[in-house]
């Protein structure tokens, strides 16, 4: 029961649930909108309608009175009166009298003796609208105060009611949702398969440029007049969406359409190098300072990562897995530079070359958290495992300013993982540097395709990540005179050949006594 | 005696943080006429603050507050009058950090005194999560400026 208008009983608001007939009259408001609903929308018209349904019964109760309470009315004494908004209360007019505040101009003040033996006083004869929500009372306002009152319920308890609503109305098959909008699917614009395959055709043209549903509806033909634009756009969008051709590559709250088959198959390829199987570990063996260690590293896979809403450029150090992928690492780091969807697994953005102004088409793979799109600069400024580069936010989010450190090239004793008869070391060897890096993350890969074949065995023989962190160790350790080994080196050598997260790194030398801390990021075997 | 299980008290807690409206008993007030005018004229905004001058200095009239939402009518002196219709909807009526006891009291006041319950009024005072501190204020033995259960 709603007590009133402003303030809807808190029982009624959590037992709240649709029945049988609000699916008809939302079926019906649809039909007669002739277009899709926000979730809100919906809402809103359904509180509306129990709303008035609960004043109808309400209303019904008080027929043995004379006349419904209404603040606009005038009455006489004697007059018996129904108050619907004060729980159904009813009343007798004992007396009249003139009404004492200028506010509200003249008016009367009726005396009620009510049922249940208290007098209580009205106002009457309110000639101008003085209360704020004087048609409530049930006077022909021009208002909708039910709608207001239905807008407000919802300002009140958005997430209740969406969330009850919602998962409701995801059980009613008759209506299809789509983006947060909603439509009786038997009301869809048919599209055919002969405009699926103009969509088709208008993508393939477009020169791996995916267009909006609203570019899709002209190339296709089917604009037609404005106010019939959202149930076409959201009829296609359906149609597109059941058609295995089409993928939505939008970010949140755009949809742009392309075609799964112009998708880059390296995109695939790339999962392969980055996919990244969690090994367990024990929070405890981690000390603070390893904690801190492993933030430093900003690994896309690294766990309980709390960042602050970041802003502007960022920079990071590549890893072997990301070069030989093309990719840059999405973390928790990097999210505010590139697109996220709410539906789409990939969005389609340009990466600017910042040396050289070029553009070129990248791919934002959400769930597998990387960039696509970076081997053809990679390639051309000979880039290496532990290279800087900055990412800076292009001029909206469908673009990214990419920039790689270019010096002159110059000659160094690197660190180089060599392959031979399934036998993996490391080396010190003279290498051409030409970009700018971080001493500690480089490593050098002669042969990226013996690294793959490598990976494949370790994986197939079943070699853990214990033993591969033991073999790059003891191999780290033989390349300096004291045998002290940094953790980042460490984390970029054994990325090389199994990608694994700073923390499961740590968490092993952490809790083998075989390593020693010796601070300073610098571990050594123990004597 | 009997202690309280924790469930329970929380259940308790919750279901009178739920079920129990609260408003101000004016028959409370009626018999701290003095207290009265003072407190209602430190709910006055600067405006009027400066308007009415001094506490007691002006002829107490009553008159007509109908409530918005049911046209009851209540005979209230004029200076809660002033408060109720125009100084609680002025910025900065219920500030950050007043003390809880009046945060309740003015915003049962800008609703025209009617019956609340502690969940809207932790929402109305900005105190959500803080039902049951509210709930042992008003439902205590000792009544705070008038607030009681209904």
């Amino acid at each position: 029961m709603i007590q009133n208008n402003n303030s809807p009983d808190i029982d009624w608001i959590e037992s709240f649930a649709l029945q049988s007939d609000d699916y008809d009259h939302l079926i019906h408001l649809l039909l007669e909108a002739g277009t899709p609903w926000s979730t809100a929308e919906i809402v809103v018209a359904l509180l509306e309608h129990q709303l008035l349904r609960e004043q109808e019964k309400s209303v019904n109760e008080c027929e043995d009175w004379d006349e419904v309470y209404s603040p606009d009315k005038t009455y006489t004494s004697g007059q018996t009166i129904h108050f619907p908004l004060l729980g159904g209360l009813n009343g007798e007019v004992i007396s009249i009298r003139n009404g004492e505040n200028p506010d509200y101009g003249e008016y009367k003040v009726v005396q009620i003796l009510c049922e249940d033996d208290t007098t209580r006083e009205f106002a009457c004869g309110l000639e101008n609208n003085y209360l704020t929500h004087s048609s409530e009372f049930g006077s022909n306002g021009r208002s909708n105060p039910l709608r207001e009152t239905a807008q407000q319920i919802l300002k009140d308890h958005p997430r209740l009611f969406e969330d009850k609503i919602e998962s409701e109305l995801l059980e009613y098959n008759d209506l299809v949702r789509l983006s947060g909008y909603w439509f009786p699917v038997d009301l869809l614009v048919d599209i055919n398969t002969g405009y699926l395959n103009l969509a088709e055709a208008a993508l393939d043209l477009a020169d791996g440029r995916p267009l909006s549903t609203k570019d899709l509806l002209q190339e296709i033909g089917m604009m037609t007049r404005e106010n019939e634009e959202a149930l076409l756009v959201f009829s296609l969008n359906y149609a597109l969406q059941r058609d295995e051709r089409f993928e939505d590559v939008g970010p949140s709250g755009q949809v742009l359409w392309f075609l799964t088959a112009m998708k880059p198959r390296d995109i695939v390829v790339s999962e392969n190098y980055l996919a990244c199987d969690p090994v367990g570990y024990l929070q405890e063996s981690l000390t603070e300072d390893m904690k801190s260690l492993a933030l430093k590293l900003c690994d896309e896979f690294s766990e309980n990562i709390e960042t602050q809403d970041k802003e502007g450029p960022v920079e990071v150090v590549l890893t072997y897995p990301h070069l030989r992928a093309g990719t840059l690492p999405l973390s928790a780091h990097t999210a505010h530079l590139f697109p996220s969807a709410l539906v789409s697994p990939r969005v389609r953005i340009t990466l600017i070359d910042a040396l050289s102004g070029q553009s070129l088409p990248g791919w934002v793979a959400l769930k597998e958290r990387f960039v696509w799109g970076m081997a053809p600069l990679y390639k051309k400024y000979d880039v290496i495992t532990g290279a800087r580069i900055t990412i800076t936010p292009g001029t909206d989010l469908s673009e990214s300013v990419v920039s790689i450190e270019r010096r002159n090239p110059i000659k160094d004793w690197v660190r180089t993982l060599l392959i031979e008869d399934e036998r993996y070391y490391l080396e010190l060897r003279k290498c051409s540097i030409s970009v700018g890096c971080v001493e500690e993350n480089i490593v050098n890969v002669e042969d990226m395709s013996d690294v793959d074949a490598l990976c494949e065995d370790l994986l197939h023989n079943g070699v853990t990540l214990e033993n591969i962190i033991e073999r790059m160790f003891r191999e780290l350790a033989k390349l300096t005179p004291q045998g002290n080994v940094h953790t980042y080196t460490l984390y970029s050598v054994v990325n090389v050949v199994r990608r694994t997260p700073p923390e499961s790194i740590l968490a092993e030398l952490g809790s083998n006594l075989a390593y020693l801390y010796v601070g300073d990021a610098y571990w050594r075997h123990a004597a | 005696m009997k202690p309280v299980i924790g469930n329970q008290h929380r259940e308790n807690i919750e279901i009178g943080a739920e079920e129990t409206l609260f408003h101000i008993d004016f028959s409370w007030w009626a018999l701290r006429e003095d207290e009265y005018n003072t407190y209602f004229h430190s709910l006055l905004c600067d405006k009027h603050q400066n308007e009415f001058n001094y506490v007691g200095d002006h002829e107490r009239n009553l008159i007509d507050w109908v409530n918005p939402h049911t046209g009851e009518v209540f005979l209230i002196d004029s200076v809660e009058y002033i408060v109720r219709t125009h100084c609680s909807i002025q910025e900065g009526y219920i500030p950050e950090g007043m003390a809880m006891v009046d945060s309740v009291f003015r915003a049962l006041l800008a609703h025209g005194n009617q019956p609340l319950t502690i969940k809207k009024l932790a929402y109305l005072i900005g105190r959500v999560g803080q039902e049951s501190t509210i709930l042992r204020m008003l439902g205590g033995r000792k009544v705070y400026k008038g607030l009681r259960p209904v």
